[in-house]
């Protein structure tokens, strides 16, 4: 019981086998391609003409560090103007959020630096952000240059990326790097980490902090 | 079969070799079997004829059944109709080997006799190699090493030896004994041979077979001795070997028994790798089947909102699931891989074999959900209700409550616990939303 499935993991290591979990919420003006970008992360497809969401929806995918399993619970809310009074909701719990504007608009840019704001404001302050700059196949339409996101995401501490959910460019990269952010220790302070929910022996306390020890 | 042969078994009879409708009394030729028949009741109706007449009917009548039947006559449907017509014509359309399959005659089963041999086989092998055992423990119980007079005898009365003069050549390979060629008694039979035809058994090696349990405290390298030849004195020989070694001289035959049992014994104890493997496999599979039931259960229970189980315990039992479904996974890989590497590849049977097990492997996996560790979406609402008067959260409220009933159709209970949290969360904002309006108004 104790060994086996863990043969080729190298041994020492007390994060051995663990599954962690965590939030991710989706945020971004409509129609930049958040719901492309989750689609294609967890089935690998992607939709020309894709429907606009309604409310937020919910998705799962696992990914597999070096000797840990991260599994994703993702909300990728909409990006309606209406269903803006939802979005508190999902990211207030969430350990990680990706923020997207389409790279042919400089308008969700601008959308996406003030979703930064509201996620600094009153989200999680251990949020892992990352801002996605979709649809790069569309390069011929660029309105916002790599270095202004770029720039952007280094002045506030964000992960960025360039992604296209329809070549799949960067789409997983974005999720693995943002795997890797993630607190997966025991966190020093009190306030540090988030309600991840660690998905193992002894794990009674559900608002302990951090994922696996 | 039985027309075919009555009709190759009467031409055989004749000298010369005549087809047609002929007369089987008179041989004469009538061309048409209506004639025939016309001809054989007129000129044939004798009472002795009769009963030759009614056979002739009888056998005339299956033919022509047959002919009538066969497909390959009248139509080129078939391959055999149409090898046969390239061959040789419409005549061949009468070759018995081109006939149809025919039925099976009266056959009779051997198996009956096949297991009566085996069995009586094996039963005088298990006797006899018993026997051999009891005496093999009488022979290494019997403490009297040292003293080879005295050993000897009581070898002699543990098993009576063939007396020396009433044998003159080897009971095994025929060889005659002579002054070079010593004879030797086996120590379990008591028979007669010459050296090549014995070998010595070690006591470890007996000790084995006469008490299984001794060899699993003493895993050594048990094997037959090589026969060195020291000497002339074949007792003392026999008593031990080069390294001091107790063991007894056996003949080939002996041998062969003895060696056979440990074989069946070695069957008995000692699984093949592959065994081993899905052992440890179907044991992760029994505990699976039975942690999804309990898991199906609590899941259930705790989305009714029930409190007989902790949310925590479910979650402790799915991690516990996980890593069954790992182990599942890693060892049926680790059994399709196997020997697949080598040199000398697995046999088709064994690769086979390997292969269905991961297949098996593969599909438990994906019935008992254990996509847990793979990415799961809801399939599109079918229809949205998107009216614009409905308050967000409530339409929020609805997609979450189609998201749970979906994901415990997929058997997604992690999921499931997350949708519902999500949805109580919902809940509160909701009231809190509604009591702020009151409030307000």
């Amino acid at each position: 019981m104790a060994n086996r499935g863990q043969v080729q993991r190298p041994a020492g290591s007390s994060l051995q086998g663990k599954i962690c979990q965590f939030k991710l919420v989706l945020l971004g003006e409509s129609a930049v391609g958040k719901s492309s970008l989750v689609l294609r992360f967890v089935k690998g497809q992607f939709y020309e003409y894709q429907e606009s969401t309604i409310g937020a929806a919910f998705l799962t995918q696992t990914v597999c560090l070096d000797d840990i399993t991260v599994k994703f619970e993702i909300w990728d809310t909409a990006g309606q103007e209406r269903y803006h009074s939802l979005a508190p909701m999902y990211y207030r719990g969430a350990q990680a959020a990706i923020v997207v504007y389409d790279i042919t608009s400089q308008d969700t840019f601008n959308r996406a630096k003030s979703w930064v704001k509201e996620l600094q404001r009153q989200a999680n302050p251990n949020i892992v952000i990352a801002l996605a700059g979709n649809k790069a196949d569309l390069a011929d339409k660029r309105m916002v240059e790599f270095e202004d996101g770029q720039a952007y995401a280094d002045e506030n501490s964000l992960v960025f990326v360039e992604t296209s959910a329809k070549t799949a460019m960067n789409v997983n990269d974005v999720f693995l790097t943002i795997a890797k952010k993630l607190p997966k220790s025991e966190p020093s302070g009190p306030s540090g980490g988030a309600s991840s929910r660690r998905l193992d022996e002894g794990a009674t306390d559900q608002a302990s902090t951090g994922c696996c020890k | 079969m039985p027309l075919e042969n009555s009709y190759n078994s009467n031409m055989t009879d004749y000298v010369e070799v005549r087809e047609g409708f002929l007369c089987p009394v008179c041989m004469k030729d009538l061309v048409t079997f209506e004639q025939l028949q016309t001809h054989f009741e007129v000129a044939h109706n004798t009472e002795e004829d009769g009963a030759a007449f009614r056979h002739l009917k009888e056998l005339l009548g299956k033919a022509k059944k047959k002919i009538l039947k066969d497909p390959s006559i009248d139509s080129a449907s078939s391959d055999e109709g149409t090898n046969d017509r390239s061959r040789g014509g419409a005549t061949s359309a009468f070759d018995p080997s081109a006939w149809e399959v025919q039925e099976f005659g009266a056959s009779s089963s051997h198996t009956e006799y096949f297991k009566q041999v085996r069995d009586s086989r094996v039963d005088r092998f298990v006797v006899e190699t018993n026997k051999l055992l009891l005496r093999l423990d009488k022979l290494i119980v019997a403490d009297v090493a040292g003293d080879t007079a005295k050993r000897k005898a009581s070898e002699k009365d543990i098993v009576p030896w063939v007396p020396d003069q009433d044998v003159h050549y080897c009971l095994i390979c025929g060889i005659r004994f002579s002054l070079v060629k010593r004879k030797h008694h086996c120590r379990l039979c008591g028979g007669i041979i010459c050296s090549k035809c014995s070998v010595y058994l070690p006591f470890a090696y007996a000790r084995k077979l006469t008490n299984p349990a001794f060899a699993l405290e003493e895993p050594k390298q048990l094997g037959v001795s090589s026969l060195p030849r020291t000497g002339s004195s074949g007792s003392l020989n026999s008593m031990t070997n080069a390294e001091g070694e107790q063991h007894i001289r056996i003949c080939t035959e002996c041998r062969r028994l003895l060696d056979r049992r440990d074989q069946l014994i070695e069957q008995r104890t000692s699984k093949p790798i592959i065994v081993q493997f899905y052992e440890r496999m179907k044991v992760a599979v029994d505990e699976v089947e039975k942690g999804v039931e309990v898991y199906t259960e609590m899941a259930n229970s705790l989305s009714l909102g029930e409190t007989r189980f902790e949310l925590a315990e479910a979650q402790k039992l799915n991690v516990r699931l996980a890593k069954l479904y790992e182990t599942i996974d890693v060892i049926s890989k680790k059994i399709a891989a196997l020997n697949m590497g080598d040199e000398v590849a697995p046999h088709a049977q064994q690769a086979r074999l390997q292969r269905c097990v991961r297949l098996y492997a593969a599909a438990f996996l994906q019935e008992r959900g254990a996509q847990g560790l793979r990415g799961w979406a809801p399939a599109a609402a079918a229809v949205t209700t998107s009216g614009v008067d409905v308050d967000p959260m409530l339409q929020q409220m609805s997609i979450i409550r189609d998201y749970i009933r979906k994901a415990k159709q997929a058997r997604r209970f992690d999921e499931v616990q997350m949708l519902q949290a999500n949805l109580e969360e919902l809940q509160v904002e909701y009231k809190r939303q509604q009591r702020r309006l009151t409030a307000a108004s």
